[in-house]
């Protein structure tokens, strides 16, 4: 499992890194086809996407499900196969991309070949998670539980559903364009909030998630967020060629995100009240904070593009992706390392330099904060400038960069700091080697042993 | 399983295992505010939603309208419109030579598209071209054509080489966009040109002015 | 608490409800949508692209254009798209139901595409622009496709292309060779030449206010006549 975190960590840097070079891309790699903007970018992005948050969201929910009941794995091949095939997709995926096989419908870029691939892996890993899970789980009252299955199947159920609808079944027109829309929105706003939001509670505060799971205020949030965020997909479609009705729901749904935001800022305020009723000092208050900060960003600033006036402007810009952005690289990303983090704390029993660890999330997140302020202000000028006949296609354009030269730096702060998580991640393997794949070793030799006495 | 979630929990699980310490009472009911604001919140959308979205009509796309209002936009009066009945007439009097596309045939029909004669400022000229027919040289677009057009006097009538005229004056294929022609103006150069027998020429049509 | 099935159960109803609403609805709304026949000219719209075309729309498919244009023009009262000439009206969906993907495009780093066959008929011009857009625009970021076309050099007969030479032209650093656009670049401009969501029917009447071209004034009056 370790391994495994540690690889999609190397995968993520390096799209990390690709990605930093795509916004100067237009500027400055002009020359060559491969690494032209317009494969750059989503090569980067689905590199991002389906070679860390994905996998490592599943990883830790595996590991929630199964190292936290204390059972040990089982069929791990089957898992280190779907494992296996899914990477290897990828890898065809991106750098199909890279030569032009992209589909062409953003975030599904990855070419048909290559999501087959993935859809089989993901459907290997459905089966999987079901048929142990099931078995192996026989206390279900725990909220944590349901919280674990719950992202592992959601994934597999949008995922499908999103190719089906887009890339494979022969749909006509913009209907590619609405499923794209339900798949992100789902993948960023529902799977990765719900994800993100469940690691934050579990491993920044004390209470236990029984508590949590009759309180109204979670339920709550939950309930509205799968409903209102979901439906919300229809926000991203401003603007375009569709039936007014789609754009009126999801203008509504948007602005009713903003209930399960409250209730989500409610319930973390408590549990920080009662941590500091305590006198508990929490290390890394920050990283949630900010995670949140980005959370909350993104809901508010999709909400506020409902209204008209605000909509005008920053339709077509980079605000969109100053939104996505933010709940790629603000909210997602510093949670999943910080469940790498606390993943390998606590299976290895091996203690980071907290440190390093902060710099490197503090780089993180100093760098989310920089791209999305980038993309936001570029955004707002962007679309100044296109809503303004007498403002030149070029003057546009230069005004636009400026920004967008911010988010570059931003990008670039991300990759620092994600270079600085991956070297501490290879010095913590290299430093502990022994320790971490004794106790490995030792949960295997042990499960061997349970297994051929229930077999006896 | 508390114990399997304090192992979970790692360093921190001490808080929790003293039940106390977990205040779940201020925790445990929805703020007052928090669910007024949920009651407003879905009062207005169902408010916005009804008055924006035009029926959940696929072919609303602007807020606020329904679907009566689109319908009424489209030209109602289509099937005794000049454009209409001229495209009818067209196809089946002139297409045969001038062809659909309008770019007639090499050498033989001049084209109707962009043909200098079809968008010149008045329809004087065109009128008595389909009146009493056409032969003799004649320049079309730089090309040079010389075959005869039968007239059209005794088969159309005013209105209808009004609506003719009209549609090819103004086919938008063709980015046609001049004044349409009135069965007025056909009437007017019917009874001026009454008693010609014979077809135009060129020479002839390149006297008479464009337009009065 | 409740147990494990009613959770999972009502869990996969509300993703699936938002799944229906997404993504069900609008396909049974949307996906029967027919060509229309405009009733005027008789030609059905939208066009059937041609075979050159069809092979362009991958091009820009995998080059990725549409990361930098959009292809969706905004109505008047969304923005200043019709202003800057980008369209007559606004697009709807059955402007799109030939296409596969749609590729609409979701940030404008450049001009939105949607109506280029309408404002730009030469073809010259297109392959000048892919060739180097900084011969048209100084310091543009949009990026050169030079991979699309051929350089070498000038035959001493002068060269047998046409497109050639009007690239030549404006190059002056390349004088000496001639640029040959290769198969690709011909198919993709001749894609963007096809790119054209003008023709007005049922849904794509703009407000009457709205109306502005000529075309469209001409054809009120002659609706206007008795
Ligand atoms: C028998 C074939 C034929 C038919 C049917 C016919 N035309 Fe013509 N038309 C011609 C030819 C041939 C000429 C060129 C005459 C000449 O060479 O002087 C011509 C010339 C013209 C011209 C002037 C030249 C130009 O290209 O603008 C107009 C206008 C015109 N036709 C309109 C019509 C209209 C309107 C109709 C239908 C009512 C019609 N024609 C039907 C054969 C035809
Ligand atoms: C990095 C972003 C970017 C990419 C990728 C890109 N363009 Fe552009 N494009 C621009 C910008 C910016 C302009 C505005 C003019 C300029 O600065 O050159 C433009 C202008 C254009 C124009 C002129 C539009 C008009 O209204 O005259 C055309 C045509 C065009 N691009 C086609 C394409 C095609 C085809 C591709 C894909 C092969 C492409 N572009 C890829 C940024 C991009």
């Amino acid at each position: 499992m370790l391994a495994v975190a540690t690889c999609w960590l190397v995968v993520s840097v390096f799209a990390m890194a690709l990605a930093s070079i795509k916004l100067n891309a237009p500027e400055f790699l002009g020359t060559s086809c491969f690494l032209s903007y317009g494969r750059l970018q989503p090569a980067a992005l689905n590199a991002l996407v389906f070679g860390f948050c994905v996998p490592v969201g599943h990883a830790v929910a595996v590991w929630g499900l199964f190292a936290g009941t204390g059972a040990p794995l089982p069929r791990k091949d089957v898992m280190l196969t779907s494992w296996a095939v899914w990477n290897v997709g990828l890898l065809i995926g991106t750098i199909g991309i890279l030569r032009g096989d992209g589909t062409g419908i953003e975030w599904l870029e990855l070419p048909g070949y290559a999501s087959r691939m993935l859809i089989v892996s993901v459907l290997i890993f459905a089966v999987w998670v079901l048929r142990s899970g099931w078995r192996g789980c026989n206390d279900w009252n725990d909220v944590r539980l349901w919280w674990c299955v719950g992202v592992l199947l959601l994934f597999p159920w949008i995922y499908g559903a999103a190719l089906v609808g887009s890339v494979y079944a022969q749909v006509r027109g913009v209907l590619a364009a609405v499923t794209q829309a339900w798949f992100v929105q789902m993948l960023l706003v529902v799977w990765g909030g719900f994800f993100a939001l469940g690691v934050l509670l579990s491993y920044s505060t004390g209470t236990g998630a029984q508590t949590l799971v009759s309180d109204r205020v979670a339920r709550f949030a939950f309930w509205t967020l799968v409903l209102f965020g979901g439906v919300g997909a229809f926000q991203r479609l401003q603007g375009g060629p569709f039936p007014v009705w789609m754009i009126a729901v999801g203008n509504a749904s948007a602005v009713l995100c903003l209930l399960p935001l409250c209730a989500v800022l409610i319930s973390f305020r408590s549990m920080f009240g009662e941590q500091r009723a305590k006198g508990k000092t929490v290390g890394s208050r920050g990283i949630v904070v900010s995670a949140l900060g980005f959370y909350g960003l993104a809901l508010v600033l999709a909400a506020v593009s409902c209204f008209h006036s605000v909509g005008r402007v920053v339709q077509f810009t980079t605000y969109r992706q100053a939104i996505d952005m933010s709940l790629l690289i603000g909210f997602l990303v510093p949670s999943l390392l910080y469940a790498i983090h606390g993943i390998m704390q606590i299976d290895a029993g091996l203690r980071w330099s907290g440190q390093g660890l902060q710099r490197a999330l503090f780089l993180t997140v100093a760098g989310g904060a920089l791209i999305v302020a980038g993309l936001v202000i570029g955004g707002v000028v962007q679309g100044v400038g296109w809503n303004d006949p007498a403002v030149s296609v070029a003057d546009v354009t230069r005004r636009t960069g400026k920004w967008l030269d911010m988010t570059a730096a931003g990008w670039v702060l991300v990759s620092c700091g994600i270079v600085w998580f991956a070297v501490q991640v290879c010095m913590l393997i290299a430093g502990g080697f022994r320790l971490i794949l004794w106790p490995v070793a030792r949960v295997w030799f042990q499960a061997d042993i349970a297994e051929k006495e229930a077999g006896a | 399983m508390t114990h399997v979630c304090k192992q979970m929990l790692g360093d921190q699980q001490g808080a929790n295992s003293n039940p106390r310490t977990v205040k779940q009472g201020h925790r445990n009911r929805l703020p007052v505010w928090l669910a007024t604001m949920t009651v407003v919140g879905l009062a207005w959308a169902v408010f916005y939603v009804a008055r924006n979205a035009g029926a959940f009509s696929p072919i609303v796309y602007e807020m606020g309208e329904n679907p009566a209002e689109v319908r009424a936009r489209v030209p109602r009066d289509d099937a005794m419109s000049p454009m209409h009945r001229g495209r009818k007439l067209y196809g089946t009097y002139c297409a045969a030579c001038h062809q659909w596309h309008g770019r007639g045939i090499p050498e033989q029909f001049p084209p109707l598209a962009q043909s200098e004669w079809i968008l010149a400022g008045g329809p004087n000229r065109v009128i008595r071209i389909v009146l009493h027919g056409m032969d003799g040289p004649v320049t079309v677009r730089g090309q040079e054509y010389n075959s005869p057009m039968l007239p059209w006097r005794e088969v159309l009538n005013d209105e209808e080489i009004a609506s003719v005229l009209t549609f090819v004056r103004c086919n938008k294929q063709w980015n046609h966009a001049a004044e349409p022609v009135t069965p007025e103006q056909v009437r007017q150069i019917r009874s001026l040109t009454a008693d010609r027998a014979s077809y135009w020429t060129a020479e002839e049509l390149n006297s008479v002015p464009e337009s009065d | 608490m409740t147990s494990r099935y009613p959770f999972l159960l009502f869990f996969a109803l509300a993703i699936a409800a938002s799944w229906l609403v997404v993504v069900v609805w609008p396909h049974l709304q949307l996906g029967g949508l027919e060509p229309v026949t405009i009733e005027e000219t008789g030609v059905v719209y939208p066009p059937i692209r041609s075979g050159e075309a069809l092979v362009g729309a991958e091009i820009y498919r995998s080059l990725g254009c549409q990361y930098c244009h959009t292809r969706q023009v905004r109505p008047s009262t969304m923005g200043a798209d019709i202003a800057r000439g980008w369209g007559r009206r606004r697009t709807v969906a059955r402007d799109y139901i030939r296409d596969q993907p749609p590729m609409l495009g979701s940030v404008r780093f450049g001009p939105d595409l949607a109506n280029l066959g309408c404002r730009e008929t030469n073809a010259a011009a297109l392959l000048l622009r892919l060739y180097k857009p900084s011969a048209i625009v100084p310091l543009s970021t949009m990026p050169s496709y030079r991979h699309l076309f051929h350089v070498r050099p000038a035959p001493a007969g002068g060269s047998e292309w046409r497109n050639s030479l009007a690239l030549r032209m404006n190059l002056s650093s390349d004088q000496g060779s001639e640029v040959i656009p290769r198969a690709e670049a011909r198919a993709l401009v001749s894609y963007l030449l096809s790119l054209k969501a003008d023709e007005l029917f049922l849904e794509a009447y703009p407000r009457e206010d709205l109306q502005t071209t000529n075309s469209a004034r001409g054809m009120d009056k002659a609706r206007a006549l008795p």
